[in-house]
C-alpha cells in the first residue's frame, strides 16, 4: 500500500546548474573552512586557558589566604573558606568553561560527544592546566600582575592580605622592626602605612624575636591594649609571604609553625594558670587549718583560671582561646 | 551533453565531489543521485507541496555546492547532504512558523516492519488492530526530536552514526531518542486505541 508517492525527478538538476551559472556561485575556498575550524579551536584553547588561570588563582587564594592561622580570624576552616572563596574567579571559571563547551561543540566533530563528556573534558583540562600553572608558581604571577596593571579594578591577593594584616584593632600588624629597647621587652616597629608602634615583645618566643630582628616585613599577631593608640602587645611573629613566590611546602611549613607557636602560647598560659591555681590552693590551706574549711574555700576557685590571673595577654587572643576551648 | 556514462556512474560520491571542484557540471551527477532520496526525506518531514519541496531542494543543492570544500571525506557524503537538507527543511518550517508533522511516504510493509520493531510481540499489534494510517497519524503526534530519529532510522534506514552526523547529536543520544520515541509512540497508539 502506498500512502503517498514522491513526484518523479523534475528539472531540478537543470534549475540548480543554471542558477549556479547565472549567479556565478563558486565553492568557498578550503582556507575559509580551515580558518573557521582554526578559529573555533583557538577560541576553545583560549577559553580553557582562561578557565585554567581562574582555577590557578582560585587555588592560590583559597590555599594561601589567612590559612596559616585561620583560628585567629575564623571559627572554623569552613567559615574561612566561605569568607575567602574567590567568587570572582569562580565566576570567570564558570563563564570560560561554558564558552569552551560551546566552542568545542561547534568544532567539526564536536557534536559527536555528549554534553557530559565535553563538560567533563573542559573542566578536567581547566583543572589540570590550573594545577600546572599553580605548581609553576604562575598563579602568584597572574594575581600580582593583574593587581599591578589593573589598579582600581583588581585587588591582588597580596594587597588583600596586606589590608587584612594591617589591622591593629583586631590584633594584626604588618610591620618592620626599627629598633629594640635595651631591656629587650619592647621594640619600635613601623607598619605598612608608615605609623610607628611601640610593641611589647616580652611574651614572644625566641624564634619570633629572631624573625623580628631580621628587619624584614613581618606579620605580628597580638592585641592592642585599650586606650593606647601606639602600643601593641605581640604574641607571634610570622614572615610576610607575599614578597616572593612561595611553594606549597613553604605555606605548609608556615601553617605548621604558626600552629606550633599558638600551642606553645596555650601551654604557657595553662601552665601559668595551673601555678596560680596551686598557689591559691596553698594559700587557702595554710589560712584555713582544717580540711573541711579548705574544701569549702577551694570550691570558690574557678577550674579555668581567668586570663587576668595569669598575667598573659597572649592567652586571651582569639586564636589561642580557640585552641584552649 | 549526457553526463552519466556507465563509467562515471560507478564513481563514489567523494570522487564526484572532487570532480565537481574541477568541473561544476559534474555536480549534476550528485543531484541526480540524491534528488529522489532527499525529496522523499523532506516529504516525510512534512513538506507536502511539490513546489515547496523544489524550493527546499534547490536551496539544499546550492548550499551543498557552495560548501563543497567543507565536506569531510572521512564522513559519508550521504550524511552530509542529508544534514543540509534537514537543516533547510527546518529553516523552511521555522520561516513559516509551521510545526513539521511528518507525512509518511512508504509502503505498508515498511510501516508494518516499523510497527513490529516497536512491539514486544505480534499479538500486541493484533490487539491494537494497527494499520499504516494509524501509525502515520501517531507519528505526526510525536515530539519533533523523536519523529526525526524514527524517520531516519526506520524509513530512511540510516545507521546510528549516520543519524548522529545528520542531526548532529552524539551517537549515544540517537539510541536514547529512538528508545524514547518508540515508547512515546506506543503511548500515543494505546491512547488512541482506548479512545476508539
Amino acid at each position: 500500500m502506498k500512502l503517498d508517492t514522491p513526484p518523479p525527478a523534475s528539472g531540478l538538476k537543470k534549475d540548480v546548474l543554471s542558477r549556479i551559472e547565472c549567479e556565478n556561485i563558486c565553492p568557498r575556498g578550503r582556507w575559509f573552512y580551515r580558518g573557521k575550524e582554526f578559529l573555533v579551536w583557538t577560541t576553545w584553547i583560549i577559553t580553557v586557558l582562561v578557565a585554567a588561570v581562574a582555577v590557578a588563582i582560585s587555588f592560590f587564594v583559597i590555599m594561601h589566604r589567612q590559612y596559616a592561622i585561620f583560628e585567629a580570624t575564623h571559627d572554623s576552616f569552613l567559615a574561612l573558606m566561605l569568607d575567602v572563596l574567590p567568587y570572582l574567579w569562580l565566576l570567570v571559571f564558570a563563564a570560560a568553561a561554558i564558552l569552551a563547551l560551546y566552542h568545542f561543540r561547534n568544532t567539526k566533530r564536536g557534536y559527536r560527544y555528549s554534553f557530559l563528556t565535553i563538560a567533563g573534558a573542559t573542566v578536567l583540562s581547566s583543572f589540570v592546566g590550573g594545577l600546572f600553572f599553580h605548581y609553576l608558581g604562575m598563579s602568584f604571577v597572574f594575581d600580582d600582575a593583574l593587581g599591578k596593571y589593573l589598579p582600581g579594578m583588581y585587588v591582588s591577593q597580596a594587597m588583600q592580605e596586606k589590608r587584612f594584616w594591617q589591622n591593629p584593632h583586631d590584633g594584626r600588624l604588618l610591620a618592620t622592626l626599627r629598633e629594640e629597647t635595651a631591656s629587650g621587652t619592647t621594640a619600635i616597629v613601623v607598619d605598612a602605612e608608615g605609623t610607628q608602634w611601640e610593641v611589647n615583645i616580652s611574651e614572644l618566643f625566641p624564634k619570633d624575636v629572631a624573625l623580628l630582628r631580621e628587619g624584614k616585613q613581618v606579620r605580628i599577631l597580638g592585641s592592642q591594649p585599650s586606650g593606647e593608640d601606639s602600643s601593641f602587645h605581640a604574641c607571634g611573629v610570622f614572615p610576610w609571604l607575599y614578597s616572593k613566590m612561595m611553594t606549597m611546602a613553604d605555606f605548609k611549613h608556615d601553617r605548621e609553625d604558626a600552629i606550633l607557636r599558638l600551642h606553645e602560647h596555650r601551654d604557657r598560659m595553662l601552665e601559668r594558670a595551673r601555678e596560680t591555681y596551686q598557689a591559691a590552693k596553698e594559700g587557702v590551706r595554710s589560712a584555713s587549718g582544717s580540711d573541711e574549711t579548705m574544701t569549702l574555700a577551694t570550691s570558690a576557685i574557678p577550674e579555668s583560671v581567668d586570663q587576668s590571673q595569669t598575667e598573659s595577654q597572649c592567652g586571651d587572643i582569639a586564636a589561642v582561646k580557640r585552641l584552649r576551648d | 551533453m549526457e553526463l552519466l556514462t556507465p563509467d562515471l556512474d560507478s564513481r563514489t560520491d567523494t570522487d564526484v565531489v572532487r570532480a565537481t571542484l574541477a568541473d561544476r557540471e559534474q555536480f549534476g551527477v550528485l543531484i541526480e543521485r540524491y534528488e529522489t532520496k532527499l525529496r522523499r526525506y523532506i516529504m516525510r518531514l512534512g513538506l507536502r507541496v511539490p513546489d515547496d519541496q523544489d524550493d527546499v531542494l534547490q536551496e539544499t543543492f546550492i548550499k551543498a555546492y557552495r560548501n563543497l570544500n567543507s565536506f569531510d571525506t572521512s564522513l559519508s557524503f550521504s550524511s552530509w547532504i542529508y544534514r543540509i537538507a534537514h537543516n533547510e527543511a527546518m529553516t523552511w518550517f521555522r520561516r513559516r512558523s509551521v510545526r513539521p508533522e511528518g507525512n509518511m511516504v512508504s509502503d505498508g510493509d515498511e510501516v508494518l516492519e516499523f510497527i513490529a520493531s516497536t512491539q514486544d510481540s505480534p499479538e500486541v499489534r493484533f490487539d491494537l488492530g494497527l494499520n499504516a494510517e494509524e501509525v502515520t497519524a501517531a507519528l505526526a503526534k510525536l515530539d519533533d526530536k523523536y519523529r526525526e530519529v524514527l524517520i531516519l532510522r526506520f524509513f530512511e534506514h540510516k545507521e546510528y552514526d549516520e543519524i548522529s552526523d545528520i542531526l548532529q547529536i552524539p551517537i549515544g543520544s540517537v539510541g536514547t531518542l529512538i528508545h524514547r520515541g518508540k515508547k512515546q509512540l506506543l503511548t500515543v497508539l494505546n491512547h488512541d486505541a482506548v479512545r476508539i
